[in-house]
């Protein structure tokens, strides 16, 4: 969203403000968060020989300011979530990042009791799968390469109704805005419909084409007794691109296909609340778009024989070739590089505002790699809390977890300024 | 032989209806209104506080802003500030909760607390005449007041609880105190409601809860909450919709 949109917004608001004070209601929030991470890399790595593809600081500073400002009255609602950003890494590649940017900022108007419209930078996030969304073409795996980032809306226009047990959405996406991921070459089109019933949900999307085809999704939950809670989520499309190991023994060591063939992927769930509010999910996600067993052991095998080359002779004509390759092979491989996984989160009850914790173990059930990530965030005081991660990667170097580092710490602060 | 016995029998009918007290159902439609059911919509704010041995000293009372109609709830949290933002829709059995940072919110079973001791369930509208079958126990007096015992049991999924102990006041024909217990008999938890609040009513003024205290049957764990803000007022159904969360 341009700035002059958010002025525009702004003045939408006001002006409504202006018109009505007391039917206007004001709400914000504004965090401040500080905190340092630090990675233990492996080496050798065959996808970063001595660190010079992927340069993964070993150490990282960032600062962040998230501001949530939303004005309401009777009809429209005004929501601007300004992000500012600043990083400082140290390593091989020490650099400074310093970015602002409006994470969301949206109008919504609602036209009579069920007809809302919404003009802006929203995320279009839906579903009830934790690990990934498969039935969501925007927002397969937004946010999930570093759990701490805040997630950006897109830009969009979108009408939603609903009556009863029925609900429905038709988007535009205008643009990707500042959402982690390659902007699809489409504005692509999205219509949902939501049947609810007393304790489940089933809902179909379909989109006009996403990277070249139609993409298709659904997705489905039901409540069981009290503490139970069953669902699943499956979407059929193309993505950016597929990656795959030449077959040439010399030259690029990975070819791409861009975009990819259509695939689906699927995932199932559950999750069971404890009496303390506690709750453990375990997911199982099946997706077509990753590589096989042996394409993935091939991939690994080509990046080996490239890391090799290139360790031989690091100053080559050759190398940075043979480097760019490599950095082929992390950039473009797919978001999950297997094909099946397994996840269980167990977490405490995210309604208690003392103390908050989660343990996810991640596997690829192929290559029987696994990374296990805590995090834990206790109150410090009404305006302070701090939090840490720890990330263990648990498999070899030739395998999706433990290819690029060990295990990484994350250690910070927050400050809620109101 | 039928002129002699006709008073008669019009005594015993009227001894059985005076033995047999006031319709259950109708008594627990009253004492719904003083709680939100069956009314067009609501918007309040709650006050929570944790108490008891179990209670965290880092979790800090809450201040919740409610919406709710029959079959649905919306709780958005506004304080502490380190919880503002978070909400939790109910639809029927259907739940969401979000929080600021998350991605999208995520599906949640009935049995996730809102504070402390208490579920959504049990500060959202109550309709226990469209969830529970009433039965007249017994007249009871509780803190000196004359009282109507209904036992209740779910006949609706929608019941946060499989049975009910429900004590309504006779004269004022609110919910005085309650056991909430398990499918099996034991008890779970209870609470005791006030009726501080008042609310406009097609034309009169009706009593509204004010003040509810959930305890834990097996600890001494205690949520209060407090009830403040009450309008009667239709809660569009967009506000409902779970793609209106974040």
């Amino acid at each position: 969203m341009s700035i002059r949109g958010a002025l525009a917004m702004l003045c939408l608001a006001l002006a409504a403000r202006a018109a009505d004070p007391d039917a206007v209601k004001t709400a914000g929030s504004a965090e401040l968060w500080a905190y340092g991470a630090a990675l233990d890399r492996v080496g050798p790595a065959p996808l970063n020989p001595d660190n010079r593809v992927a340069q993964l600081p070993s150490l990282r500073w960032t600062g962040e300011a998230r501001v949530d400002l939303r004005l309401t009255t009777e009809r429209a609602e005004f929501v601007l979530r300004p992000l500012l950003l600043a990083q400082h890494a140290t390593g091989i590649d020490a650099s400074d990042t310093d970015q602002g940017y409006l994470s969301q900022a949206f109008a919504r108007i609602r036209l009579e009791d069920g007809l809302a419209l919404t003009a802006g930078r929203e995320v279009l996030a839906w579903g009830p799968g934790n690990y990934r969304s498969p039935s969501n073409p925007l927002y397969f795996d937004a946010g999930r390469t570093d759990p701490l980032r805040e997630v950006s809306g897109v830009d969009l226009v979108r009408l939603t109704w609903t009556h009863g047990r029925l609900s429905a959405m038709l988007a535009r996406e205008q643009d990707a805005g500042h959402l982690d991921r390659a902007a699809t070459p489409e504005r692509v089109t999205l219509g949902k419909v939501d049947l609810r019933g007393e304790s489940w949900q089933v809902s179909g999307i379909l989109a006009t084409p996403v990277w070249g085809a139609p993409f298709g999704g659904a997705y489905a939950q039901a409540t069981l007794g009290q503490a139970w809670l069953v669902y699943g989520e499956i979407g059929s499309g193309r993505r950016q691109q597929a990656l795959e190991a030449a077959s040439a023994p010399f030259g690029a060591p990975f070819t791409v296909l861009a975009p990819s063939p259509r695939e689906t992927t699927g995932l199932l769930g559950a999750s069971y609340t404890l009496t303390n509010g506690q709750s453990v999910a375990l997911e199982a996600l099946r997706d077509n778009h990753g590589m096989s067993r042996q394409g993935e052991a091939q991939y690994f095998a080509r990046a080996a024989a490239t890391a090799d080359q290139y360790l031989a002779a690091p100053d080559s004509p050759l190398a940075p070739a043979q480097l760019a390759g490599l950095g082929q092979g992390i950039g473009q491989a797919p978001a999950l590089l297997g094909r099946d996984y397994a996840s269980l989160l167990w977490q405490s009850n995210p309604q208690e505002s003392g103390q908050y914790w989660r343990i996810q173990w991640t596997a690829n059930v192929r290559d029987r790699s696994s990374q296990v990530t805590g995090y834990w965030e206790k109150s410090l005081s009404a305006r302070f809390t701090a939090f840490g991660t720890v990330t263990r990667n648990l498999g070899g170097v030739a395998s999706e977890y433990g290819s690029l580092y060990r295990s990484s710490v994350t250690l910070g602060i927050k400050y809620f300024a109101f | 032989m039928h002129d002699r016995f006709s008073p008669w029998i019009l005594c015993l009918t009227l001894a059985t209806a005076l033995t047999a007290g006031p319709d259950p159902v109708q008594l627990l439609k009253s004492s719904d209104q003083a709680r939100g059911g069956g009314l067009p919509g609501l918007t309040w704010e709650i006050r929570s506080h944790n108490s008891g041995a179990s209670a965290n000293d880092d979790d800090p009372p809450m201040r919740l802003l409610i919406k709710a109609v029959d079959n649905a709830s919306l709780a958005e949290t506004l304080e502490p500030l380190r919880s503002k933002g978070g909400r939790m829709l109910q639809v029927d059995r259907n739940m969401w909760l979000t929080k600021p940072g998350l991605k999208k919110p995520v599906a949640i079973s009935p049995r996730q607390r809102l504070t402390g001791q208490a579920a959504i369930g049990d500060i959202a509208a109550t309709n226990y005449v469209r969830d529970y079958s009433p039965k007249l126990l017994r007249e009871e007096t509780v803190r000196g007041e004359r009282c109507w015992v209904l036992e209740l049991t779910a006949t609706s999924r929608q019941a946060t609880y499989d049975r009910v102990t429900y004590w309504i006041s006779a004269p004022r024909g609110t919910g005085v105190q309650a056991e909430f217990l398990s499918l099996s008999g034991k008890k779970l938890k209870s609470a005791e409601f006030d009726y501080g609040n008042h609310i406009e009513l097609q034309g009169r003024t009706a009593p509204f809860i004010s003040r509810m205290v959930i305890s834990d049957a097996l600890t001494d764990a205690k949520t209060t909450l407090e009830y403040d803000h009450v309008v009667v007022k239709a809660v569009p159904a967009s506000e409902f919709d779970v793609s209106h969360l974040q």
